[in-house]
């Protein structure tokens, strides 16, 4: 069992190792992703540093919380991004009969599809957050390693909800466009203050779309120095991830080969 | 002039074809108000915001139904640039620019009458009912399709640059959030400061949204009718420059041999 994972964790740092690679040969190709991710994420900013000229605090929350709600979400999706963008390709794979090249190999092939893919402009989201976590005053010393600790939940949360997303393909077909939207929810949700929604609506944010979890939650446990609730943050991760791995292979007994080997 | 009518018809009822993702954009629609419109409910509260919360729901309804109607139109100018299709385009008796801008236009105004379903209920869902002053919004429409149709001229300079680079996107989002920003998508020009503002008026893009959103609002039918001079002058400027660029991207492409 420890070898297995050991196994897995070492094949799937190779394959992103090579395919984050990839995209860098082009390198102008690469550079303008990442500068314009970058440029895209400030601009975009800019409306929480204009809505903060006229208002102090939305239901206790200033500026700096709206940086780093900002930041640890552009960071988790970064990451998502740059280590397994190929969580965002499972339904068409599926649609198309194209797992077999990774169903014919002794690896997992759950991790092999994740890991199939990075995207060059998760790097300009992780600059983003960098500059973003510096400016809000959260990315002190001392906070530096539960940053990495949400960072890498809020990473697997959105890889998670793309594959539960993604997996739907199995049962249902054509769903690329649902798992798009559905992941583009969880962004949306991660970026506003959670605080201005209503209780009922707020569970919904910690259990069908794991928007809370991303952002909301780790900046109240910096905020109200309530450390324990990161217990809480990492069995729900893990509860996540396992629930991922259980549908993507709930659905593999119905996949139908495209006959595309190689 | 009829085989871009007919380019336009193409598009139009290609759009409405797509119920599923429609489907999707209202909901994300419908989100993005219910999201916006708790903040100003908390927001207003506490601050004298010069404009009612309702208002402000509203605002956002029509900006953000402008904004969400265009289509991923640069995209499919980057397929035609990879996929060699221009090569074959440039063939036919008629402007690759001007098909696809029709083509554009079609496409965007079905999206935009079938997000209007959600840009009428929504706002009276989540805001307080129906705009201060609603024959307003009858002058929205002749303004958001004048809106649309520069911004699609523009999004096909964006496209364009894929001649160059391969992926015009990094370009497009850049553009995108521009026009979030000094379009006044989100946050009405009111709570911006002066020098932002300044910035704003020398680019096209208040014309395309802040503009004539308030002018419904407001039902100012001078304010409109100045909005809709501006925006003919964009419009002239964006052909003018995808057609430079487009010339340019033509000459490299005939040099490289099709």
């Amino acid at each position: 069992m420890q070898n297995t994972i050991k196994g897995s964790f070492l094949f799937f740092a190779k394959l992103v190792s090579l395919n984050i690679q990839a995209p860098m040969a082009l390198r102008t190709s690469f550079l303008m992703q990442v500068i314009f991710m970058l440029l895209n994420n400030l601009v975009y900013f800019t409306v929480w540093w204009i809505f903060f000229t006229r208002f102090k605090e939305i239901n206790g929350w200033g500026l700096a919380e709206i940086e780093a709600m900002y930041a640890l979400t552009a960071a988790s999706f970064g990451t998502a991004l740059v280590f397994g963008a190929g969580a965002r390709q499972i339904a068409l794979k599926i649609v198309h009969g194209e797992l077999d090249t990774y169903l014919v190999q002794p690896k997992n092939p759950l991790l092999h599809q994740v890991g199939s893919l990075s995207q060059p402009s998760g790097w300009g989201d992780m600059i983003t957050a960098t500059v973003l976590l510096y400016m809000s005053g959260y990315g002190t010393l001392v906070n530096i390693p539960m940053l990495l600790l949400f960072v890498f939940c809020g990473a697997s949360f959105f890889l998670a909800t793309a594959i539960i997303a993604n997996s739907l393909a199995f049962w249902l077909g054509h769903v690329d466009q649902l798992a798009r939207q559905i992941l583009e929810f969880v962004i949306t949700f991660s970026v506003y203050p959670q605080n201005i929604f209503p209780a009922g609506f707020k569970v919904i944010l910690f259990t069908i779309l794991p928007a809370g979890f991303i952002s909301y939650l780790p900046i109240e446990i910096l905020k109200s120095k309530n450390y324990l609730w990161i217990f809480g943050l990492v069995a729900a991760c893990a509860f996540y991830l396992a629930l991922a791995q259980f549908i993507f292979y709930r659905g593999l007994r119905r996949y139908e080969s495209g006959n595309k080997i190689g | 002039m009829r085989k871009y009518w007919e380019f336009f018809k193409i598009d139009f009822w290609q759009a409405l074809q797509y119920r599923s993702a429609s489907l999707g954009k209202i909901f994300f629609y419908g989100i993005i108000l219910y999201v916006f419109s708790k903040l100003w409910e908390v927001t207003g509260k506490t601050e004298n915001l010069g404009l009612s919360p309702n208002t402000l729901v509203w605002y956002l309804a029509l900006t953000e139904l402008l904004v969400l109607s265009y289509p991923y139109l640069h995209t499919e100018i980057d397929e035609d640039v990879r996929s060699g299709n221009l090569a074959y385009s440039l063939l036919r008796p008629a402007s690759y620019l001007w098909s696809r801008y029709f083509r554009g236009f079609g496409s965007v105004l079905a999206r935009f009458f079938i997000l209007l379903v959600g840009g009428l209920i929504f706002p009276l869902l989540f805001g307080g009912g129906w705009p201060e002053n609603p024959l307003g919004l009858l002058l929205f429409f002749p303004l958001a399709f004048a809106s649309l149709s520069v911004g699609i001229i523009f999004h096909i300079s964006v496209g364009i640059c894929s001649f160059w680079i391969q992926d015009s996107n990094p370009i497009y989002w850049v553009w995108q959030k521009l026009m979030f920003i000094l379009g006044g998508l989100i946050l009405p020009f009111e709570i911006y400061p002066e020098w932002l503002k300044t910035i704003a008026w020398y680019s096209p893009f208040p014309y395309l949204l802040n503009m004539p959103v308030m002018a419904s609002l407001e039902g100012d039918i001078q304010k409109a009718l100045s909005c809709l001079l501006a925006m003919a002058a964009w419009f002239v400027v964006g052909s003018m420059l995808a057609t430079i660029l487009f010339l340019f991207a033509r000459r490299s492409l005939v040099l490289n041999g099709g």
